[in-house]
């Protein structure tokens, strides 16, 4: 008897073992979309979304790309108060809106939900549930077990045959090729892994000089919308009832027809929902949109998508109430969210032809930043104070006329400084990045060209050659200031 | 319900809990009712339709009929042709089959149950045991019922002997330990083979056999030479996972390989590749038929009308009878020229007992083995020769070394791992071979390292195995036979 019991003892602990090495393996396996590798970091954004205290969001921002990009939620706290989050996710139809709504609310309680309307339109017809099947883990992976993500499994595979059942449960069955595409950000389970920026995740369109309103021309002819994803959105305004929760369906500007205006707000009305479209006339002016620079347009820009969030949240203020307060895991997050709109700046200026060196240094005093300095001896000769006294506070030491210099600035201060090596290479952010950096002769034979992690970068051989390593994005680029 | 599926793990899982709760009741007399209860349910998983019952019913029916009967009346004059009409009987299905398969316009009604070519020998070879007065015939209908239909080897053999099967499935069966560690690796070893060399390699093989005439030299060679593999690794992890399911209630069936590829020559290589049906086919067709017994001649004729026999029952189309008689040929030449070969060997001076002589002789079955799967693997008879002529119309051996090879469904980390499971399973092969390595030698072996052993295999073709989406899930090749 005992001996038999001993023997399930033992099985039961092999089966416990093999569980947590499987669970594990699945873990690494999986896909994760964090904001060092994409434009729509779910992995992280609805991980930090389980991280948010109890009770602790006011307005829940739902949808897919366009609400992503669209809404800010720390600009919307930094202008209002508002505690915003947004769980949007690329494509994210209102099929899956429901069911992250249903899981939301089991943390939180919401007075508004947003509900960025574009997937309410057929977007997909070549998928049963409006939402490319790649897409649709992309959502829904990252949701927690429970009976909503059963409830959620169930709806997705009833709908569409090509989804299996077992395999959101034992993810290897879908992630089965991904050891052939393992990287760094697949054994990372620390902070890269959670984004402060609650939910939102910067739009990276260029300017953009026009814009193509949105208007009701009178006609009565109404747009057939997809009725599955109706259908969800019937859901939606029912639960919204139930809990007391203001429904909004809040549209960022995009191509939309007078027949697809008329059905949202058709639609909007019969469900008792408010329907908010941004790309009218109307609302353009109230933003107070300036273009080319600030692209509110699909995905837009972080110039555009202030502009919009700014909009979004004096709504949210004025017209529904929402009482603004100070919260510290929004006062926690100011310094992140201001990193990227240095990121932003810094982009927008390295892509200019002259960039102010002035501006430009300044914002380089961020230690996210990784930054690559190199000269020739005529640019440190012709070198104006002003920007020499940037590059001092920067760190970076000053050099005698008629030298080279090369310096490497990182989190820990500066890690290499040099006049005379001409090729210097060596690691950063960890040792888990590489640098390679030759800077070589002077005047007309002056060659510079920087390598990080087997991309290479060659420079102007006038000028300031600075190229920046942003640590969260995993994203480099560069500028040359030129020198008088 | 396939063996690979997890409702299949779930339905064991299943019936082993309620297995071994029985076996504290009254003795474990009343266990054998769950594995009857369990193959009907797994058979019924696979049922046709009505026709495919029948291609069941029958041949059970009379297996069970007709074992009494041929008892009772096995010395009289009508014994003989109470068992030829049973052999008739139950052969009917299988033949009927046949015929549909040779020839396309004559339809019998789907007659093809799960498991037909496999049950048909094992009640042939039941229903003769009983004439030749080995074994007692079974009376009870049930129990009957469950040595035709055992649900771990019903899919793809091994094909058993009532002798070596028949009691240990209605014997009581404690709970063992040693059972469910043994039994476990087998179950861990055969998707080991399925997923990282089986169906791994099937992904360059359906490529260059599927698109005939698109790929020559080198690249049918090498689609051969892999065929090879992927067709051992296939049967041989069904096998496995056959032979372990069972021992997990306790019974032992028959191991159906012995590292075929390491035969020193095609009749050493019958000794070790599908033994259950070699051996079959050695008891019920070539020793009544004379076997050796009648003068070479004779013997020769029976040896390719076996290998004949074999090619029918593998598949329906003349591939596969060119396939059966390629290994018939095989052996007589094999036996004719043994005396030349040793005096070459001989004045080689090449030992028998040496590396060498094995290495040569090894590879001197490998390959017309491997031409011979050509013909098996192809679609028809027209195809095998157009492959083969296309395998040796033009000299490209570059092909194999250069990037192209890697476009073929297999990338090079693929074929990197693929390289490392065939490794592994010659190795495991090459250990055993020396005695080095067995199911004893694990049982020994402490806890740690035991379960250290189980969790990596499962962890590598958890990981690195073909499998899940995107993949065509592939059936185990011998099942559609």
């Amino acid at each position: 008897m005992m001996k038999g019991f001993r023997s399930i003892i033992k099985i039961a602990a092999f089966l416990l073992i093999l569980g947590f090495l499987l669970y594990g393996i699945n873990g690494v396996l999986e896909p994760k979309y964090t904001l060092a590798n994409s434009e729509w970091p779910t992995t992280s954004t609805f991980r930090s979304f389980y991280t948010m205290e109890k009770d602790s969001v006011d307005v829940l921002f739902l949808g897919s790309s366009f609400c992503v990009n669209g809404f800010i939620p720390q600009e919307i706290y930094n202008q209002y108060g508002i505690r915003s989050y947004n769980l949007g996710s690329e494509q994210q139809s209102v099929l899956l809106s429901y069911y992250w709504l249903e899981e939301a609310l089991r943390f939180q309680k919401p007075s508004v939900v947003v509900l960025e309307g574009h997937y309410l339109q057929n977007v997909h017809p070549e998928s049963p549930i409006n939402t490319t099947e790649g897409l649709v883990r992309k959502s829904l992976d990252p949701m927690r077990l429970s009976k909503v993500k059963y409830d959620a499994v169930r709806a997705v595979c009833a709908l569409d045959e090509r989804q299996e059942t077992a395999s959101w449960y034992l993810t290897n069955i879908r992630f089965h090729d991904r050891w052939k595409s393992l990287g760094e950000i697949d054994f990372d389970n620390g902070e890269s892994m959670y984004s402060p920026l609650k939910g939102w995740a910067p739009g990276n369109e260029g300017p953009i000089t026009y814009t193509i309103p949105v208007a009701d021309d009178g006609g009565e002819e109404i747009a057939d919308l997809s009725p599955l994803m109706v259908e969800y959105f019937c859901r939606m305004a029912d639960l919204c009832r139930e809990k007391g929760i203001r429904l909004v369906v809040m549209d960022v500007p995009y191509v939309m027809s007078a027949e697809v205006y008329r059905a949202y707000k058709k639609l909007c009305s019969e469900q008792g929902a408010d329907y908010i479209e941004l790309g009218t006339e109307e609302a353009w002016n109230a933003m107070g949109v300036e273009l080319p620079r600030e692209n509110t347009f699909g995905h837009g820009n972080i110039w555009g998508n202030i502009k919009i969030s700014r909009y979004a949240g004096k709504i949210l203020s004025e017209r529904y109430g929402v009482a603004g307060r100070e919260d510290a895991q929004y006062e926690e997050s100011k310094p992140f969210y201001e990193h990227f709109l240095s990121t932003a700046r810094l982009k927008e200026m390295a892509g200019s032809e002259a960039p102010d060196a002035d501006e430009y240094l300044s914002l380089l005093k961020d230690s996210r930043f990784t930054v690559f300095v190199a000269m020739g001896p005529e640019t440190v000769s012709a070198l104006p104070e002003a920007v020499q006294g940037r590059l001092s506070d920067l760190g970076f030491s000053r050099r005698e006329a008629g030298t080279k210099y090369l310096g490497i600035l990182t989190d820990d201060g500066i890690t290499e400084e040099t006049g005379d090596e001409l090729w210097v290479s060596g690691r950063f952010r960890g040792k888990n990045s590489t640098y390679d950096i030759k800077n070589f002769g002077s005047g007309d034979g002056a060659y510079c060209m920087m390598t990080i992690d087997d991309e290479e970068f060659k420079f102007s051989p006038e000028g300031l050659s600075i190229l920046v390593y942003d640590s969260v994005t995993h994203q480099k680029w560069v500028t040359c200031i030129s020198t008088p | 319900m396939n063996y690979m599926s997890l409702r299949y793990a779930a339905f064991c899982a299943g019936l082993l809990a309620a297995y071994y709760l029985l076996s504290r009741i009254r003795k474990g007399r009343y266990q054998w009712l769950v594995l009857l209860a369990g193959s009907l349910l797994f058979w019924a998983t696979w049922m046709d339709g009505v026709w495919s019952v029948l291609g069941f019913a029958i041949p059970v029916a009379t297996g069970w009929a007709g074992g009494f009967l041929i008892e009772r009346e096995r010395k009289s004059d009508g014994g003989k042709a109470i068992l030829a009409l049973c052999i008739a009987l139950i052969a009917l299905p299988l033949v009927l089959v046949k015929i549909c398969g040779f020839f396309p316009n004559v339809s019998f009604g789907s007659v093809a149950s799960v498991g037909l070519s496999f049950y048909t020998l094992q009640l042939i070879a039941y229903v003769v045991d009983v004439y030749r007065g080995k074994i007692v015939a079974q009376r009870n209908p049930l129990k009957h019922l469950l040595f035709s239909s055992f649900f771990p080897q019903l899919l793809q053999g091994p094909i058993p002997r009532y002798k070596e099967l028949g009691e240990q499935l209605f014997s009581p069966h404690p709970f063992v330990y040693e059972n469910m560690s043994k039994g476990a690796l087998r179950v861990v070893w055969g998707f080991f083979l399925k997923l990282m060399i089986a169906d791994k390699a099937a992904i360059f093989v359906s490529r260059v056999f599927d698109r005939p005439g698109e790929y020559i030299g080198s690249y049918i060679l090498l689609a051969a030479a892999l065929y090879a593999l992927q067709l051992y690794a296939d049967f041989y992890a069904c096998t496995s996972i056959s032979l372990g399911v069972a021992q997990l209630f306790g019974i032992e069936l028959v191991n159906n390989f012995r590292r075929p590829y390491l035969a020193v020559s095609v009749k050493d290589f019958w000794r070790r590749w599908h033994i259950t049906l070699s051996s079959w086919l050695r008891d019920y067709i070539y020793i009544p038929l004379g076997g050796n017994r009648k003068g070479k001649a004779r013997k020769y004729l029976n040896i390719f009308f076996v290998f004949l026999i074999s090619g029918l029952w593998h598949g329906n189309g003349l591939q596969f009878i060119l396939w059966g008689c390629l290994h018939g040929v095989y052996q007589i030449i094999g036996d004719l020229s043994f005396p030349a070969r040793e005096k070459i060997y001989g004045a080689l001076r090449i030992p028998r007992d040496s590396a060498a002589y094995k290495l040569i002789k090894r590879i001197g079955v490998f390959i017309p083995v491997t031409f011979a799967w050509i013909f098996f693997r192809s679609a028809d008879l027209g195809q095998g020769f157009r492959m083969v002529r296309d395998a040796f119309a033009v000299w490209n051996p570059w092909a194999v070394f250069g990037n192209e090879l890697f476009t073929l469904g297999l990338d090079v980390r693929e074929f990197a791992v693929l390289a490392f499971a065939v490794f592994a399973l010659m190795l495991a092969g090459h250990l055993q071979e020396k005695g080095l390595l067995s199911m004893e030698w694990f049982a020994g072996q402490h806890l740690v390292i035991r379960w250290g052993i189980l969790l990596g295999i499962i962890a590598v073709f958890w990981i690195f195995g073909t499998y899940g989406w995107g993949y065509d899930p592939r059936a185990f090749i011998y099942g559609g036979f």
